[in-house]
């Protein structure tokens, strides 16, 4: 018997070949998309948890500021196990000398190889050894384990690579050192802690909760589609169903081969999925990698090694999404009588649902509210979100449902008044649909406004904070001295860069010591502050970065002491991109509470003209190229670096778009068959099939001007939690929200486009239905 | 001759077969004359009424109504005649189901500009629809969903009424209501009528019959 049943439960997918194609479609649409995204951060966090494993000089205290050779023998006299290191660029790749004498074991320095060190050997991963470029008298050794972009080999060899001489950069503190050991700050050093503030996960774990978050809502869109499918689907068996029941199938039975079938459908669903998410996934990852490395610096891998578990966990998704998008209809076909079983929907199974959609609604409301009073961190940003998503759903047949009869009472003439009435009535068979499209339009508004707040906020701040014409960097105070007589005739000023790391307020803050000069006032822009507070900076107060402020709730008049010595906030600057507190203090307070330190970097302002040939006049001094840096070119790389930043989010938004589009063209399609009753009695009465066809692609561009008129305050607003909850969360500052009226009514014509492209099949299907079919809907013969 | 149809053919083809359904139909109606035409299922009737609708389009033959040649219009052209020249009453009533009664009413009307609220309000009231306005179709019985799609055509003032079995999907007292009015009106408005039909009480209510057998006029 159940072999029976369900070739006849089968039967009605091979049937109807369009509804097959949008529940296998739909699911696959979605498995796909969820399963890309995962790919994509199961691919991230092996690449961290690989770095992660890496032991690097940066997990080492170092002695930094003018650390020469003889500091490094005062210092291994006086029992303490340090290390020197010399460290530079080339061709985009950071080249690191080490001691392996002296070194602690480094990852990127096999123990095996060590012997072959002097060769002389570079040790990195292939990429970055290849990036280098050819070097015949060089060995490359390719090291799997190494930190990414990073090279390394022995001091004496890169020193002579790098063309250094006897200088060295700084020292490794070993972690262990031996009893009686005195500590170098005793002997007037400065010691740096390990790199702290900096946890890679952390920080990305943001990004790939957006990522998360939007998979999440392309799957929810595909189970639109799902459900969508599924209730047609049922509708449509409802006789054959009665039939069943009448001939003496068990419900219990029924409802099992019912789920069985729909467990067989979605596992094919489902692998297709998987496989569509593969192909995803492998395509938005170099862009993920360049997106990360652009934001935080982290690297990761640009190639795809997925578990088995990755693939399976797809599959089983699909199936948990196609029982979740039948859940309702399982339920109402266990709950009916048999009789009730084959009658069509009524008028009171509408209120019903509405009753629904408004009783969710409120709880979506409350859930918002509840969590913008006391809500707190990340997951409390996402619940918001989801409450504002799931609640937009549930107003959204309501709103169509207002706003077309406002279309419909405004009408004044018979065939405008119809289509209005028509299309309110068509509106119930499409909110799913219109609800994917709710959803993915709101997401890309609010994606779209969240990123490019984020491009502009950027692109001001480098402005602000590249103020000086042309950076230089120095090697030793004396350079720094010569340098600076040389060069202080031929320019405006000298703004000297110098910081130290430290902790303030239990948090790593990066110190540094500004000048009193016009250039600070002039460009950057305070959050907040106290009246002139730069005048109040000259006068002993300091600066905060927000991070420092939001970290320690520490903001403008309140008192700070670092080391030792207490401070007024003069005021709160934006420091985005930064993962740690900073503070700025004018050069003289910086000068006494660090007296070792000297500035070996200074920016120079002058007229942008002359920079090319103070540039070349500094080259002629002596500087290298890479010790003179055109303000111009830092600010045209972080803008390259922020093109390429948040490509996958806008392929994402595409891919979302597509789904919701596939949604609607899928309704409409498994809807045209049921339109036929309709739209026959007009097509009667005096209007041609092709009119007719026209006013049902109008019909869907209406919906979809409707639906953006919803998605544009939605996705707003979802932007206002992406910038204002979930970014405070997630990175410590707030990001200022700018409008993009321009990128909204692109999106929108795009959202159009895609409704006309949806319905041009039904419709030219509709335009090519012969009079016969039309006749069969007067003579009962459908 | 207000309807003068001349060797009628009309055919449907499959790739394996080709079903004659009218095989050279000839028949004349004079204006404001009210015909039934009657035959055994499947003979053709509804097909005929069709073509002379200009909702499908015959094989050969010829259709005049009121002097103008309808068998070869466009698809456009026989829109326009529809919704100009012709009102179709079906068994099936086809009402629009998203508009009330009232727009129903007003419908056709409207749309072919002979609109007049005061005839289409005694029309109602007539046929026994005044409280029933404001509901949509699927709130009405049959009966009341016929006497909508009635009131519509005559609305419109058609000059030929064409009616497919109107009362085939009522029970026998209410169809002798419906038919009765449908006549009554008819007549008060001079229009030209043609009933497709299986029964013999109706047909011998009209001033004329014609019989089709096997796709001929007998």
């Amino acid at each position: 018997m159940k072999r029976t049943v369900i070739s006849a439960l089968l039967s009605h997918w091979l049937k109807n070949p369009l509804q097959t194609l949008a529940l296998l479609g739909g699911l696959a649409l979605a498995t796909a998309l969820w399963s890309g995204v995962q790919a994509i951060n199961a691919e991230a966090r092996q690449s961290y948890q690989r770095a992660a494993n890496t032991v690097t000089e940066g997990d080492f205290a170092q002695v930094r500021g003018e650390v020469t050779v003889k500091d490094f023998v005062l210092l291994r006299r006086a029992g303490v196990l340090v290390s020197p290191i010399v460290e530079g660029g080339l061709n985009g790749v950071r080249i690191v000398g080490v001691d392996v004498l002296t070194s602690p074991r480094l990852s990127a320095i096999p123990e095996t190889e060590i012997g072959a060190i002097y060769g002389p050997t570079l040790f990195g991963q292939a990429q970055a050894l290849d990036q280098l470029g050819p070097m015949p008298e060089f060995r490359k050794t390719a090291v799997e384990g190494a930190p990414p972009n990073t090279v390394y080999g022995d001091i004496s060899v890169v020193s002579d690579l790098l063309k250094r001489g006897d200088a060295i950069d700084r020292l490794i503190v070993l972690k262990d050192q031996p009893r009686g050991a005195v500590a170098p700050e005793v002997l007037g050093y400065t010691v740096t802690p390990p790199q702290a503030g900096t946890d890679l996960a952390s920080l990305t774990d943001s990004f790939h909760l957006n990522l998360s978050a939007f998979g999440l809502l392309s799957f929810a869109v595909g189970i639109f589609i799902v459900h969508s499918a599924i209730g047609l689907a049922f509708e449509q068996r409802r006789p054959m169903i009665r039939t069943l029941r009448a001939v003496g199938v068990p419900l219990k039975m029924l409802m099992r081969l019912m789920v069985l079938e729909l467990v067989i459908l979605a596992a094919i669903a489902g692998a297709i999925g998987v496989l569509l998410g593969y192909f995803v996934a492998a395509s938005l990852l170099p862009n993920v990698a360049a997106t990360l490395r652009g934001l935080y610096g982290a690297t990761i891998a640009g190639a795809l090694t997925l578990s088995p578990i990755w693939w399976l966990g797809g599959v089983f998704v699909s199936i948990f999404g196609a029982l979740l998008a039948s859940l309702s209809v399982l339920l109402k076909l266990w709950q009916m009588p048999v009789l009730a079983i084959a009658q069509a929907r009524n008028w009171q199974s509408k209120g019903i649902a509405r009753k629904l959609q408004l009783s969710g609604l409120i709880v979506c409301i409350l859930l918002a509210i509840g969590v913008l009073l006391f809500g707190e961190g990340l997951v409390a940003g996402f619940i918001l979100l989801g409450a504002l998503l799931i609640g937009a759903s549930f107003l959204l047949p309501i709103y169509l449902s207002a706003a077309l009869s406002i279309g419909q009472r405004l009408s004044r003439r018979v065939l405008a008044e119809w289509f209005w009435a028509d299309t309110k009535q068509q509106a119930s068979g499409l909110a799913l649909a219109l609800s994917a499209l709710l959803l993915a339009m709101a997401a890309n508004v609010g994606v779209a406004t969240m990123v490019s707040s984020f491009r502009v906020t950027f692109v001001e701040f480098l402005d602000q904070r590249l103020a000086p014409e042309l950076y230089i960097h120095v090697d030793s105070e004396d350079q720094a001295d010569r340098t600076l007589s040389f060069v202080e005739p031929v320019v405006d000023a000298v703004l000297p860069l110098v910081y130290q790391d430290t902790f303030v307020s239990g948090v790593p803050t990066e110190i540094y010591g500004a000048k009193d000069h016009q250039t600070y006032p002039d460009n950057w822009k305070l959050l907040e502050g106290v009246d002139d507070p730069w005048g109040q900076v000259a006068r002993g107060a300091v600066l905060v970065n927000e991070q420092f402020a939001r970290r320690t709730d520490q903001w403008t008049e309140d008192k700070i002491e670092i080391e030792g010595r207490m401070f007024s906030i003069a005021g709160v600057y934006g420091d985005y991109g930064n993962p740690i507190g900073q503070i700025v203090m004018t050069q003289s307070v910086f000068g006494e509470l660090y007296p070792t330190i000297r500035p070996l970097r200074f920016g120079l302002r002058l007229d942008p003209e002359k920079v090319p040939n103070v540039a070349e006049a500094l080259r002629q001094f002596g500087l290298a190229d890479d010790q003179i840096i055109n303000q111009a070119a830092i600010k045209k790389l972080s803008k390259d670096i922020f093109e390429q930043t948040f490509v996958v989010t806008d392929a994402l938004n595409v891919l979302t778009l597509a789904v919701a589009g596939f949604a609607i063209l899928m309704s409409l399609l498994t809807l045209a068959n049921m339109r036929l009753p309709q739209l026959a009695p007009i097509w009667a009465l005096g209007l041609t099939r092709d009119k007719l066809a026209k006013l049902e692609v109008l019909r869907a561009v209406l919906f979809a001007a409707i639906t953006s008129l919803a998605a544009l305050p939605l996705g707003l607003v979802l932007a206002w939690v992406l910038l204002a909850v979930v970014n405070v969360e997630a990175f410590g500052w707030k990001l200022p929200m700018y409008l993009f009226p321009y990128d909204y009514l692109k999106l929108v014509i795009e959202a159009l486009l895609a409704a006309v492209l949806a319905s041009l099949i039904p419709a030219w299907r509709l335009k090519k239905t012969s009079p016969s079919q039309m006749l069969k809907v007067f003579a009962n013969e459908r | 001759m207000f309807l003068e149809v001349t060797k009628l053919e009309k055919f449907y083809e499959t790739e394996a077969t080709k079903a004659s359904v009218l095989k050279g139909v000839s028949f004349g109606l004079e204006a404001g004359q009210s015909v039934a035409l009657t035959g055994e299922s499947g003979c053709g009737k509804s097909t005929l009424l069709h073509l002379i609708g200009g909702l499908e389009t015959p094989n050969a033959g010829s259709i005049r109504i009121d002097g103008q040649e309808i068998a070869d219009l466009n698809d456009k052209a026989r829109a326009e005649l529809r919704r100009e020249t012709v009102g179709v009453i079906f068994q099936q009533f086809n009402l629009v189901p998203s508009l009330n009664v009232r727009s129903n009413l007003e419908f056709q009307g409207r749309l072919n500009g002979r609109f007049n609220p005061d005839f289409a309000h005694s029309l109602a009231e007539r046929l026994g629809l005044l409280e029933h306005l404001e509901k949509f179709p699927d709130q009405l019985s049959g009966g009341q969903q016929q006497r909508v799609a009635i009131a519509r055509t005559l609305a419109a003032k058609p000059k030929l009424v064409l009616a497919d079995e109107p009362t085939g999907n009522l029970d026998e007292k209410t169809a002798s209501e419906v038919l009765d009015l449908l006549l009554g009106l008819v007549r008060d408005t001079g229009v030209t009528l043609l009933v497709v039909t299986h029964s013999i009480k109706i047909a011998d209510q009209l001033d004329r019959s014609l019989r089709l057998s096997a796709g001929r006029i007998l």
